[in-house]
């Protein structure tokens, strides 16, 4: 579904970026991308979803290069960032409309999967006010909405659990293993170890811009060890 | 109360034309605009400078020196006024770091005055760039002495006092109605709408028939009555400008004891108000009784277009701020009725058909400001949407330029309507009257896209900085009308039998660099706008 190969992504005059980095998400994965701050994981993202051009390398989703052709991948993949900055100036509904009006999603179908993720979050009835009055977390549950309206094979998510209240995490881990039940795949970033454990079938732990592990959850945590503690071993042996 | 006003003024004056942001970034693309920005910005102050001093040089040669100080005293003042009265609310009750300034022991009359200040500051930039060129010219030429000599110094710090306050008192009225109504943008609209129309009415009804007979001997007659009609206007102009004449240290202090009087009255006044309308405007007002019913799919197109109304008359900034050339091309359009364009410059030296060109310099003021030239940078912190959305360069900016189409079509076809009543064009002429403009505004929009895309400006924390101060703001709030006066000038300088053809060839050459531009814009990688 997701076939990183080589990625690099320097920010010119800082040392900060991505340095050959190789991943590869399969159909039904759940994916997660775990590292400190700065280590490069965003900026991985925006790579994958166009935001950002890159050095090297090549990104391959569904099959498509997203340099080759940006626009055929992004109608195959959904992007919620770390902090849902949306039109304030539309409405919850308005926004959602727009979004499915850009996937071309017929007005029968978009009713369907609005009502169905807006009551799973309970903010049906704020879908008619503007988004300038929405907090934090109900800007999040939006933007999960709108990017599930138009039916993505990937979803790709950046630190999707930030803002979220206990409930609407819940629904959101059930709806990532709904993705993956119909051969969707989902690659996003979390600090939240205990969930990236409990929930994903594979993970990537960067540092640095550099890969320092990455593959099944169940191969790289064993032994009775915690991917806390995975993890906390890896990024100290790279700093020793 | 005093270091909470100087460390909050610091605070104010660091960030102010994101020059702070601009002495920190490493980002190429930001200093770049930055450096673009300056350059403008530094023509406009050459021009201004230049300007000033040959007109204040013109007076004196032509024996009306004692004109120069009331003419520079009330230009400065008009210009402050002009430059602040549209943002003064927005600076006044910002809304970014609100919560953590009202958090904090922090006076409200502290925050008040340290962004009067900033206006201030602005005000003093602008009072700089017009008084001193005049102090110069008049200082070397009349000889006023020493002491009337440092008044006028003294001046230039004063006379931005009074105009900043109206225009803060302006902001205050502005925003504290606004605060209490559900549709903000629409209320300051209509209420800048009304102060423009207000303003070219008054300017029209001052009485000018003591003035008529012009008469190049007699300037000195014309200064004195000028002079009295500023005072009628606006007094400070000539108890600051008179000091200047005279040295009257009496009329001096009778200027500086108003300023400080009104400046402490609109103070008292923001500081009173100040929290009320703040809490105004932070309470959002959210129904929460939102019913899913049918719902509509629209075109790719449509959406975008859709998008692009909401984005634009959600915001009071932008919208006063890219109005006003519409609303003032209807206004010149309507002016045809009363003015006779032949008879304004009958005095010239040269022979020009200024008829010809009327058309074209309707488009450029129609073309001033236009919300194509910062419509990019509008999109702020949530450009990331559109970033990732399966929508091509080319779709995006057509969504954009048709929404500018649709917004200034209505004032195209109200002004053209009433010019070809006033000017009762032939066949011929009504043909260019109408293809011109329409290209000269096809051209503006589409030079305003291509501007926007090689400066933006997405990182922003008031829509202020990227209507009034941002490169692409400035260029494209100029740039329109330069293209309609390049337009223009081939026009009034040909003869009846030549117009149709220098017509046709203006149109083409119009019509081929907005094709090629329009191309070059779709061509843009969006990834490169940072």
């Amino acid at each position: 579904m997701l076939k990183i190969t080589n990625l690099t992504k320097c920010y010119k005059g800082s040392d900060k970026g991505v340095h050959r980095l190789n991943m590869h998400i399969e159909k039904g994965d759940i994916y997660a991308f775990i590292g400190h701050n700065g280590a490069g994981k965003t900026t991985t993202l925006k790579c994958v979803t166009g935001i950002h051009d890159f050095d090297e390398g090549e990104i391959i989703i569904d099959g498509i290069n997203i340099r080759e052709n940006p626009l055929e991948c992004k109608r195959r993949f959904a992007y919620i960032p770390d902090n849902p900055d949306l039109y304030e100036y539309l409405t919850g509904i308005q926004y959602l409309n727009f979004i499915a009006d850009i996937f071309q999603v017929g007005a029968k179908e978009r009713r369907d999967k609005i009502e169905k993720y807006a009551d799973a979050f309970e903010i049906t009835e704020s879908l008619g006010d503007l988004i300038s009055t929405y907090s934090h977390g109900m800007k999040q549950k939006l933007a999960i909405i709108s990017a599930l309206v138009h039916e993505p094979k990937l979803l790709i998510l950046d630190e999707p659990f930030v803002g979220l209240d206990p409930k609407a995490a819940v629904i959101l881990k059930d709806m990532m293993r709904e993705i993956c039940a119909n051969k969707g795949a989902v690659f996003f970033s979390t600090h939240v170890l205990d969930v990236a454990e409990k929930l994903c079938n594979k993970v990537a732990i960067i540092k640095d811009g550099r890969l320092l592990a990455s593959g099944n959850m169940a191969d790289i945590v064993k032994n009775g060890q915690s991917l806390e503690d995975i993890f906390m071993e890896a990024i100290d042996d790279v700093a020793d | 109360m005093m270091w909470q006003i100087k460390v909050l003024t610091k605070l104010e004056l660091a960030n102010m034309f994101s020059l702070n942001v601009l002495r920190h970034t490493k980002d190429k693309k930001a200093r770049k605009n930055g450096i673009a920005l300056g350059i403008i910005i530094g023509l406009l102050m050459v021009m201004v400078i230049a300007y000033v001093g040959a007109l204040c040089y013109g007076y004196i040669k032509l024996g009306a020196g004692e004109i120069v100080p009331a003419y520079i005293v009330f230009m400065s003042s008009i210009f402050a006024l002009v430059f602040c009265a549209f943002k003064a609310g927005k600076i006044i009750f910002k809304d970014n770091c609100y919560d953590i300034l009202t958090s904090m022991p922090i006076r409200k009359t502290s925050l008040v005055i340290s962004r009067y200040i900033r206006l201030y500051m602005e005000g003093l930039v602008v009072s700089c760039l017009i008084m001193i060129p005049g102090i110069v010219v008049y200082g070397i030429m009349v000889k006023p002495g020493l002491p009337a000599t440092m008044l006028g110094i003294i001046s230039v710090v004063m006379v931005p006092i009074i105009p900043i306050a109206l225009s803060v008192l302006l902001g205050v009225i502005i925003t504290g109605i606004s605060s209490r109504m559900r549709n903000k943008a629409l209320f300051e609209t209509i209420f800048v709408v009304i102060i423009v129309v207000a303003v070219f009415s008054i300017s029209a009804l001052i009485p000018t028939e003591d003035l008529e007979g012009f008469d190049l001997q007699a300037m000195e007659g014309i200064a004195r009555k000028l002079i009295d009609m500023l005072y009628k206007i606006y007094p400070p102009t000539i108890w600051f400008g008179q000091a200047m004449v005279e040295g009257s240290l009496l009329r001096f202090a009778m200027g500086m004891v108003v300023s400080i009087v009104i400046l402490v009255i609109v103070i008292s006044i923001t500081v009173m108000n100040f929290e009320k309308i703040n809490r105004g405007l932070h309470t959002n007002t959210a129904k929460h009784n939102y019913r899913l019913g049918e719902l509509e799919n629209k075109t790719i197109m449509r959406a975008l277009v859709s998008r692009e109304a909401k984005r634009y008359f959600s915001s009071g900034t932008y919208v006063t701020n890219t109005i006003i050339g519409p609303v003032m091309a209807v206004i010149f359009a309507v002016s045809l009725f009363f003015v006779d364009m032949s008879d304004v410059i009958k005095d010239l030296p040269i022979t020009i058909n200024i008829n010809a060109a009327i058309p074209v310099l309707f488009a450029g003021i129609l073309g001033m400001n236009m919300p194509i030239a910062t419509s990019i940078s509008m999109e702020g912190k949530e450009f990331w949407i559109i970033r990732t959305l399966p929508i091509s360069a080319r779709e995006y900016l057509k969504g954009k330029l048709r929404f500018n189409i649709g917004l200034i079509a209505p004032f195209f076809l109200v002004g053209e309507l009433i010019m070809i009543i006033a000017l009762k064009p032939s066949v011929l002429e009504l043909l260019w009257m109408i293809a011109l403009p329409v290209a000269i505004i096809m051209c503006i929009l589409v030079v305003g896209l291509a501007v926007n895309l090689r400066f933006p400006k997405l990182k922003w924390d008031s829509e202020v900085e990227v209507v009034k101060q941002s490169a692409s703001g400035m260029i494209g709030g100029l740039g329109g009308f330069l293209i309609a006066l390049v337009a223009a000038i081939p026009l009034v300088f040909v003869t009846d039998s030549y117009f149709g053809m220098v017509s046709c060839v203006e149109f083409l050459v119009i019509v081929l660099i907005t094709i090629l531009l329009n191309e070059k814009n779709n061509k843009f990688d969006m990834k490169n706008l940072e």
